[in-house]
């Protein structure tokens, strides 16, 4: 059933999306309240499937209001509001593109099926950090991998606020091309140069977690403080010709000491040292890793 | 005014260019005992050399190369524009 609900559960966010820029205008507090009330409870599917379903009945009755007359209608903005207030409010992911990047639709339907509705952001836009519950950088070939994979596009404008987000220890997350980006313009560790192998790599591979991230859990849901490290294995497939993860001894060494590696590779596809496959920065809130966690999301993928 | 920049993958880093075009040239029997690929980027730039060497360093720094992974060089190269 998750398949095929794509395209109806995409056209209610819209409707939802409107209701919810009506609200914000009126209150701009409330919404954070509630919104942190949302994460405390709404995080488990079912609870998804419940709310979902409260929102549909919420706007019929909305569009029914409106054609019955002022009173009706009033009445009903009023109670609409309250329940949207209360349960549908969707936490925003920006999804920042880049002319070449490729997994933007991929990372948009990740996002929608974790519970969150997404926005792309282009790469000459700037935004403002308190819009958005987390910034995913996807994949792909942005600027064609000119002079280094990610050199230019870290140094768009859209990085800037996504520097700024970042700096205000909030969650980032960087797949493939993403993890390059961040790497080129600083906010992690390392550099990614060319697989040893001299070859594109796409394969399937095997993932161990050595620490977790702030925010990040092992399902991908977006969690306060994650603090328990899963220790279990994850299958992702990898696709990058650039992706053999590289620093200096003593900046590995740096890595190492603090913690710093999220995710190594069980069998070692790229030559990446240390078998690194994903890092965090300092304050374990942004993360990158080289496998495509978006392209295993349901089973039938697997 | 025109700058050359020299960019350099560093000896630690495996050049993957390299060493292709290394085993291309073996298989026709030109024997070289080592071969790295890097980049070269020209700019032309306005001002005299001293400003100009100042800025394409700034330039360099800035974006042509990735500090853990790359050296480069900057070279004068004549008061002529780049056609």
């Amino acid at each position: 059933m998750k398949s095929g609900l794509f395209s109806k559960s995409e056209n209610k966010q819209k409707t939802v999306n409107k209701v919810n820029k009506e609200d914000r205008v009126n209150s701009q507090n409330k919404e954070y309240t509630q919104s942190k009330e949302y994460t405390q409870n709404k995080v488990n599917t079912q609870n998804k499937m419940k709310t979902e379903k409260e929102n549909t009945q919420a706007l019929t009755g909305l569009k029914t209001g409106e054609k019955t007359g002022e009173k009706t209608r009033e009445k009903t903005r009023v109670k609409t509001s309250e329940k949207i207030n209360k349960k549908a409010i969707k936490k925003t992911i920006g999804v920042v593109r880049f002319p070449g990047t490729n997994c933007d639709r991929d990372i948009e339907l990740f996002v929608q099926e974790k519970g969150f509705q997404s926005q792309y952001l282009w790469h000459n836009d700037l935004f403002t950090s308190s819009d958005f519950e987390a910034v995913i950088i996807p994949g792909g070939f942005s600027y064609g991998d000119y002079l280094r994979a990610g050199a230019l596009s870290a140094r768009s404008p859209v990085m800037a606020s996504v520097r700024e987000f970042a700096d205000q220890g909030r969650p980032i997350l960087g797949i493939c091309n993403g993890f390059q980006i961040l790497t080129e313009s600083g906010l992690l560790p390392g550099a990614l140069v060319r697989n040893e192998n001299r070859r594109f790599i796409d394969a399937w591979v095997e993932l161990r977690w050595e620490n977790a991230p702030l925010y990040w859990d092992s399902d991908f849901r977006l969690r306060n403080k994650t603090k328990s490290t899963n220790k279990k294995l994850w299958r992702l497939p990898i696709a990058h010709g650039e992706g053999r993860f590289y620093a200096p001894s003593d900046v590995i060494k740096k890595i190492q000491d603090k913690d710093q590696v999220w995710l190594k590779y069980v069998k070692n596809p790229n030559g990446s040292l240390f078998n690194i496959a994903g890092v965090m920065n300092k304050n374990r809130n942004v993360v990158g890793l080289m496998p495509h966690p978006e392209r295993a999301l349901f089973d039938w993928m697997q | 005014m025109r700058v050359g920049v020299k960019v350099m993958p560093r000896e630690v880093i495996l050049d993957t260019q390299g060493r292709a075009l290394q085993q291309t040239l073996l298989h026709h029997e030109k024997q070289v005992e080592n071969c790295r690929v890097g980049k070269y980027i020209e700019l032309t730039l306005e001002g005299n050399a001293e400003e100009v060497q100042v800025r394409a360093k700034e330039i360099a720094e800035f974006i042509l190369h990735n500090p853990l992974i790359e050296t480069y060089e900057i070279q004068i190269l004549n008061q002529e524009r780049f056609r």
